[in-house]
């Protein structure tokens, strides 16, 4: 088994990279990051055009913010800050003023579309069917974490807003719901 | 066999991980283009230039039907008009044949990727419009281009365009 090397280290050593000079390893930081901040965008409640829009704001203020991130490791956690706020903001709501729970039990969801459906493996459409039934908390966790590496988990959760003192047992407890849901499905087998 | 909620990270939960990664990408694929979005919305904030849009892209039906023949596409922008002929010389290069307005300009082409171009990269070719804006850059090798129109004036914000393949 390789190490996973934690995608916030890559993107810090590439900003790091980018804010002595090298302004081109911007393009690579894009390239890295957008997939995750993409689903970060669309765990929002946000439409596909909306997300785009997003995530291209989120790194035009990296532009404007570059100097005061103290930490460059500390780039993947900021750019989800941003990408989650400007996806608040945008809806109307607070930050402060509204918890995860509360949007999650208010806020349609995003199913994929026909096109998208039909696409899916018959194992893809077993995996979805029990995802679809997790929690919105659990669902949309799940979802960004499977775009970043291992090391990264705790970070992602805490910049996606769970309470500092649950991530773990959040996390542990989502990946647990999921796996029990599956093995107890005959239609589902572990290994494609 | 039922899992508990104090079990460690294992590989089951990597390779379900990996599982959801994939359904995400299948279901709700990001656009393909986003990436390369972003890249030119932060070229235009940096060089503090000004994004011209394709208005009329002649290329598509023209590659579909015959290759290796003429495209053309026109680009505008606040201040710039574009309009770019690509042919294939004998040698296999490309030759863009090219109008802008104002006239008074310079046109680069760099090879087709934005963070070179951030990095302010030397263009692949350069030159000058003609009194009536005509232009011509010749043998260039690479096929994903993109056009930065410079003004004698620097302080006059330059106009770049998306990145084209002919």
């Amino acid at each position: 088994m390789t190490i996973a090397v934690s995608l916030a280290t890559r993107a810090g050593t590439a900003f790091a990279a980018y804010r002595e000079g090298e302004t081109g390893r911007l393009a690579e930081l894009v390239d890295l990051l957008s997939p995750i901040l993409w689903r970060v965008a669309r765990a929002q409640h946000v439409c596909a055009a909306d997300a785009e829009e997003i995530v291209q704001v989120a790194w035009l203020r990296l532009l404007d913010h570059a100097d005061d991130i103290v930490e460059p490791g500390a780039v993947l956690t900021w750019l989800i800050v941003t990408v989650k706020r400007e996806a608040w903001r945008r809806s109307g709501r607070a930050a402060h003023e509204v918890s995860t729970d509360l949007i999650d039990a208010v806020m349609p969801e995003a199913a994929p579309s026909p096109e998208h459906h039909a696409v899916l493996t018959e194992r893809q459409r077993v995996l979805w069917h029990h995802v679809q039934r997790l929690s919105p908390t659990c669902r949309h966790l799940l979802c960004v974490i499977a775009f970043a590496e291992r090391p990264d988990y705790d970070s992602v959760a805490r910049a996606l807003g769970r309470p500092v003192g649950s991530i773990g047992p959040t996390r542990g407890r989502c990946l647990t719901k999921l796996r029990n849901a599956l093995a107890t499905d005959p239609k589902w087998c572990a290994e494609p | 066999m039922i899992f508990h909620e104090d079990d460690a990270l294992d590989l089951a939960d990597e390779a379900l991980l990996a599982d959801l990664r994939e359904l995400a990408e299948a279901a709700d694929p990001m656009p393909a283009g986003l990436p390369e979005s972003v890249k030119f919305a932060l070229a235009v904030r940096m060089l503090q230039a000004e994004a011209a849009a394709i208005t009329h892209d002649a290329a598509l039906a023209v590659r579909s039907a015959v290759p290796s023949t003429t495209a053309s596409i026109a680009f505008t922008g606040r201040t710039v008009e574009l309009l770019v002929s690509a042919s294939d010389e004998p040698d296999g290069s490309l030759r863009i044949d090219g109008w802008v307005t104002p006239s008074n300009v310079s046109i680069e082409a760099h090879a087709g990727a934005v963070g070179p171009i951030i990095d302010q990269a030397v263009p692949v070719a350069r030159t000058e419009a003609d009194d009536l804006g005509r232009f011509v850059l010749s043998t260039l090798h690479e096929r994903r281009l993109m056009f930065v129109v410079r003004f004698a004036d620097p302080h006059q914000a330059p106009t770049i365009t998306p990145v084209v393949e002919f």
